[in-house]
């Protein structure tokens, strides 16, 4: 079944490629390419077998070497599929993977192959047929990075083997930015599919609903299930309009929207049975809601399609989990119901475990020094941090952005981390856990220097152990290669500024006094 | 094993290679402290130690293993279901991932885990997973990935090993070969799972990952794959969301699992392990080594690891003291009493017997000592004392155990009412620091405030606390149950007494039920007075089985290399009569007054060129270096040959100007002698340097940057220490 909003696409295509297929094709669609090749596949599969038309569609990304990619080719070209048993055989009785040569002979055994078993008759004379060949690439812009030499081989491919063959590549992105510079790679025939519209988008989640006779899923509900698909399309087609993005948003809200119907149906069909015996139970069937409660629904629900959209489109959560967190109260429609209730529910709760809960104090101390290292020029850590005697009142804030000159200092924390060595994170990290850890520590009589305490600290196995158990978690990340032996080890701090803010309040740190650039 | 073995070993990460003189054939037994050692006490101690640790670590094991396995049974009903539990109307499947975080290296739930999935269940009838394990140093690239992935499930089947000729069949890194053995074996297992679990995942190439679940999420669900990540990371902020892109996370389903949270399986650990009635650990910690895990465990390494590390350090630290010979028999691990006798008669025992009579007759009374002086030869009551002493204090251990027990549980009880007050310290003391204060006997506020806490219960709270003071005495194990035979009867006679009031009229019960919670109350402060006042090393002979309060050797867990290495260089007078070899053969180390910094030249080399080191700049000029260094070397040369000439001269007076017109005189006779000895100086003083050169580069004091001829930098600025 070709898609709907693809009909005129895939008959043009079904034309292409029976009269007179070009060598080499590229389907260039930005926003669904997933989509167009599931079109392109039932396209090739609904070709006439006479003369045979033999295809294999492959996705770029499993193919990382040559080899997979020629086994691949071959094996569906073929039509075979290795057993086990049989110690995982390829098809044929020679190597056809070796290089490009071997490729294209086995491409061409695979063609002599096929028109020995296709013949025609005509005028009594029997005459063998060749078979039509189309490739199929998928996320072709994967071969550019994989298999950059065989970019120019495969589009010259029809060429080079003497064969009715036809590649086509499928990308998101467009042909220029895959053609190799050198080398001299033919222009394709180059495809764009029709934008989607609404009502196709629609038309195509309509159907992933699996129609079963389960009451969530139930045939009669389709009517519904339209009605809240447009409403969820509106809402999320400023962000996304990919019809899987949607399926799969609707998919995890559906149980829930539907769950109302689904309570008020059981109360009735609890209410007649009450009524008149059980006799009657099987005989009360599930019905479509009426206009008014359908209208009731989708404005009661409306405002957690933005919450899953927000939960989901990242991927904070997975549809399963959210659908089960996100049930309505049950007899929702009985009850006087107020939006407000639902809402309350749908609002993401903030998992346990976070940093704060499990990271050491040190490492906490750790991460902290390392923001500051990352957000503060270097230049400026005397100032902030410098403490001659009785000092410690006259440090002052960071100069005010001015736009003295026309330029707009921008924060440091806007332009992303930057990059400072370990001896840097350690002397920030000492003036932290001197002024903000003395009340926290174990007494030890042996230090009596001020801030000799502070000074072993910075020193001891376990801080620097925490330095890299940090980065092991990739909350530290380390820019200078592990193998450098010469010269401290570069960091560079990989936490945002909400996330420091809630370190530093959990060790009572006042963190905007210690940045230089305050907001 | 020696350590030629140990270095051929590929598995041993850590060499120990003890240092010995060059003339030393063989070191001598190690022994702290050798002069009240028994000959050969080390080994034997060290036996006794090796027995104690691991029944305590086996005890830990099954702790956390009880702990855990709950867990564990939870992430793998949620990866059984991974493929039958799927919302309907997804638009592709996904990937089923789980993400268990805060796990670093092989974690007892991540084992755990594997091993219920491997074995699968008989009687649910669900086939076993397989369990291929991936490591971020086997997944450089997508191709090695995957070989190692499908290698992982092939494998391990005993369908894995069918011959496959390399060219004409199947890659081994191609999925379809994966795909080829998984429909062959289901035939015979159906619905197993195959799961990845992806140790270290942070240290993963992320480009590598995305491609891994590029491929297996399109053989989705033709192969059944789970993925089951091991984070170290915490789970807010998401590290998946941070470094992999929305295309790679749209293709899973990710799960989160976290696991409870270490500080508490630490507590019950602990309580499980050294104050439970119904273990006893041979060794008991004290409140120092408690107070220290507790501090250290919070402040640097949240890991249960570090947690058996320090107690076994601990116990360590422990069979230290020469009298723990004693931990667990008083037969000094011989067969029996005559031979350990026999043993303690000989001469070299004398030390250890004389220390142990020391201690053993400063820990009796009066009287006793008086008839312990009299009969000194009465060795075998001597040992007979001891084999007491240990009876004791286990017996105090076990009360101390049963009595801190069941204040915890009362204490608990209480709490889960809403009375917040008996929590003492700011925001809930934690069960560790309750440890510590109790083993330090510092519980009495605690007990008087549940006492009187328990004096305003209600008559059902009441009744509740009663029915869990019977089931907290019914689970006593045998020996301690006849012990607390009194107390159990009468808690069973109170409930009893309780559900009669229960149906007694309210006027008169309200009165009895007073006196009743007042009883109770006391009883409960008198118990606890009775079991938690004395502090276990009030008994005799204590530091046998209790590490008390010595403090711990913290300095092993935790070392400043760095600065020891300074300060070592800075005042190596100090490290010196610890090592023998840095005293100088002369003596002249030893004749220091004691406080009085050496001078420069009595130092040793090194740090003679260190002292010149820390007062150049950022650059050393290496000659100016070496005339300095050769300058100090010169007034030692002086100095030494003036002792030795005062040697010679047999204590005559000899003032300065004396021994100058003799040097001078000298000189002039033997000018050509003195030519060759000069030679041979300087040849002495260029070595010297350059020896001492290459000590301070090699710890990497020095950087060799080639920008300016002769000239090195320095690569330690603050030294605080002058």
């Amino acid at each position: 079944m070709v898609l709907p909003g693809y009909e005129t696409f895939a008959t043009l295509f079904t034309g292409l490629l029976t009269t007179a297929p070009p060598p080499f094709i590229y389907i260039h669609d930005v926003s669904t390419p997933h989509i167009t090749s599931s079109v392109i596949s039932s396209v090739l599969a609904a070709l006439p077998d006479n003369p045979p038309f033999l295809h294999a569609i492959v996705d770029a990304s499993t193919c990382f070497t040559a080899r997979l990619l020629y086994d691949t080719v071959t094996q569906k070209l073929a039509n075979w599929t290795p057993a086990w048993e049989s110690g995982c055989q390829l098809w044929g009785d020679q190597r056809w993977n070796d290089n490009f040569d071997g490729f294209i002979h086995g491409l061409r055994a695979i063609s002599v192959e096929r028109s020995k078993s296709s013949t025609t008759k005509t005028r009594g004379k029997t005459t063998q047929l060749t078979p039509k060949m189309a490739i199929v690439i998928e996320r072709a812009e994967r071969l550019k990075e994989f298999l950059p030499d065989l970019l120019v081989p495969l589009s010259r491919l029809a060429e080079s083997a003497r064969l009715d063959l036809t590649i086509i590549l499928i990308s998101e992105y467009p042909w220029q930015e895959l053609r190799p510079l050198v080398g001299s790679a033919p222009d394709p025939l180059y495809v764009r599919p029709p934008e989607l519209s609404k009502t196709d988008t629609i038309q195509i989640v309509v159907n992933y609903f699996p129609q079963d006779e389960s009451n969530s899923h139930n045939p009669v509900l389709l009517p519904l299930y339209r009605q809240f698909l447009s409403t969820l399309y509106d809402v999320c087609s400023p962000f996304t309009r990919d019809p899987n993005e949607l399926a799969y948003i609707a998919a995890a809200r559906w149980p829930g929207f539907i769950a109302p119907v689904l309570d008020e149906y059981r109360r009735l069909r609890g209410e007649i049975c009450e009524d008149s015996g059980d006799a009657e139970e099987e005989e009360f069937e599930l019905t479509a809601p009426t206009e008014d409660a359908r209208i009731r629904l989708i404005r009661l629900f409306t405002p957690s399609f933005t919450t899953a959209l927000e939960a989901l489109y990242p991927r904070l959560s997975n549809a399963t989990d959210w659908a089960a967190d996100n049930q309505p109260q049950r007899n929702l429609l009985s009850s006087g119901f107020s939006g407000a209730n639902l809402l309350d529910k749908s609002v993401l709760q903030t998992s346990q475990g976070s940093l704060t809960d499990i990271l050491p104090r040190m490492s906490k101390f750790i991460l902290l020094a390392a923001f500051l290292a990352s957000t503060n020029p270097t230049k400026s850590d005397i100032r902030m941090f410098g403490r001659a005697l009785n000092e410690r009142k006259k440090r002052r804030r960071g100069g005010v952005a001015t736009s003295r000159g026309g330029t707009v200092k921008i924060p440091q924390r806007h332009l992303g981390p930057i990059i400072f060595p370990v001896d840097r994170l350690l002397a920030i990290l000492g003036i932290l856990i001197e002024e903000y850890d003395v009340d926290s520590r174990p007494p030890a009589p042996e230090y009596k220097l001020p801030g000799e305490y502070s000074d072993m600290e910075i020193r001891r196995v376990s801080t620097h152990s925490g330095v890299m158990e940090l980065t092991a978690m990739r909350l530290l990340r380390r820019v200078s290669p592990p193998e450098r032996l010469d010269g401290p080890p570069m960091f560079r701090c990989a936490i945002t500024y909400d996330v420091a803010l809630r370190v530093a309040k959990d060790l009572g740190v006042p963190l905007n006094d210690l940045i230089s650039e305050p907001t | 094993m020696t350590p030629e073995q140990c270095l051929d070993d590929l598995s041993q990460t850590t060499v120990y290679i003890p240092y010995s003189e060059p003339g030393e054939e063989e070191t001598e037994s190690y022994s702290s402290c050798a002069d009240k050692d028994l000959p050969g006490g080390y080994e034997l101690r060290f036996d006794s130690y090796k027995q104690a640790w691991a029944k305590c670590f086996t005890r830990m094991q099954e702790v956390s293993h009880a702990i855990y396995s709950p867990v564990a049974s939870n992430i793998v009903a949620q990866i059984r279901e991974a493929f039958t539990n799927v919302l309907p109307g997804l638009p592709y499947p996904e990937l089923p991932v789980f993400a268990v975080s805060g796990q670093s290296g092989d974690s007892p739930i991540l084992q755990n885990v594997v091993v219920q999935l491997e074995d699968g269940n008989v009687e649910d009838d669900v086939t076993p997973a397989r369990v291929a394990h991936l490591h971020p140093a086997d997944c450089m690239n997508i191709m090695l990935t995957m070989k190692s992935m499908i290698h992982g499930f092939v494998s391990a089947s005993p369908e894995g090993s069918t011959k496959r000729k390399s060219t004409a069949s199947l890659a081994a890194y191609d999925i379809e070969l994966l795909n080829a053995w998984y429909t062959y074996s289901v035939t015979e297992q159906e619905g197993m799972q195959l799961v990845v679990v992806m140790h270290d995942f942070e240290q993963f190439e992320p480009k590598v990952v995305q491609d891994l679940f590029n491929v297996c999420s399109l053989y989705i669900p033709r192969l059944p794959l789970v993925f089951v990540l091991a984070l170290s990371s915490p789970p807010e902020p998401s590290y998946l969301h941070n470094t992999y892109p929305r295309a790679t996370l749209a293709l899973l389903r990710i799960h989160n699992i976290t696991v409870t949270s270490h500080v508490e399986v630490v507590e019950q650990l602990l309580v499980k392990t050294f104050f439970d009635p119904a273990f006893d650990p041979g060794i008991m910690v004290g409140p120092v080594t408690l107070d220290f895990l507790h501090d250290y465990f919070t402040r640097h390494n949240r890991s249960i690891d570090v947690v058996t590390t320090i107690l076994q350090l601990a116990f360590m630290k422990h069979v230290d003291e020469p009298l723990t010979l004693f931990l667990f028999d008083s037969n000094l691990n011989c067969s029996n009493e005559k031979s350990a006798l026999r043993k303690l008669t000989k001469p070299e025992s004398f030390p250890f017997l004389e220390y142990l009579f020391t201690r053993v007759l400063s820990s009796q009374t009066g009287q006793q000592q008086s008839r312990w002086k009299s009969d000194r030869n009465d060795l075998s009551s001597l040992l007979g004392v001891i084999t007491d002493c240990r009876v004791n204090f286990h017996e105090q251990c076990q009360k101390f155990r049963v009595g801190f027990c069941l204040l915890l549980r009362v204490r608990k009880f209480v709490l889960d009412l809403g009375y917040k007050s008996v929590e003492s310290g700011e925001d809930g003391e934690s069960p560790m620091a309750i440890m510590s204060r109790g083993l330090r006997g510092r519980l009495t506020k605690d007990w008087k405030h549940l006492g009187s806490v328990i004096k305003k219960l209600n008559l059902d709270q009441l009744s509740g606390l009663l029915d869990a003071l019977e089931w907290f005495f019914a689970d006593l194990p045998d020996g301690v149950f006849e012990d607390e035979e009194k107390d159990r009867k009468w808690v069973e006679r109170k409930r009893a007494s309780l559900l009669g009031l229960g149906q007694a009229s309210s006027d008169q019960g309200g009165q009895a039920f007073e006196t009743l919670a007042d009883e109770v109350g006391e009883w409960f402060v008198e118990y606890s007075a009775e079991r938690l006042t004395r502090r276990l090393d009030e008994a005799r002979l204590w530091d046998i089985w209790y590490t008390g309060s010595t403090p711990f050797p913290s300095e092993l867990i935790n070392p400043a290399p760095r600065a020891h290495i300074t300060s070592a260089l800075l005042h190596p007078e100090s490290y010196a009569d610890q090592i023998p070899c840095f005293a100088k053969s002369d003596g002249s180390v030893s004749n220091d007054v004691e406080g009085e910094a050496p001078a420069v030249w009595e130092l040793p080399d090194t740090s003679i060129l260190f002292r010149g080191y820390l007062e150049a700049g950022k650059m050393i000029n290496v000659f100016d270096w070496y005339q300095s260094f050769a300058a100090v070397l010169e007034t030692q040369r002086d100095k030494e040959l003036r002792a030795g000439d005062q040697k010679k001269a047999d204590g005559s007076p000899c003032d300065e100007a004396a021994h100058e017109r003799r040097r001078d005189s000298d000189e002039e006779e033997m000018e050509d002698g003195e030519e060759m000895e000069d030679e041979k100086w300087g040849m002495e003083v260029q070595a010297r340097f350059i020896r001492g050169v290459h000590e301070l580069d090699f710890m990497g004091f020095l950087k060799h940057t080639g920008r300016k001829a002769d000239h090195v930098t320095r690569t330690v600025f603050d030294v605080t220490e002058q």
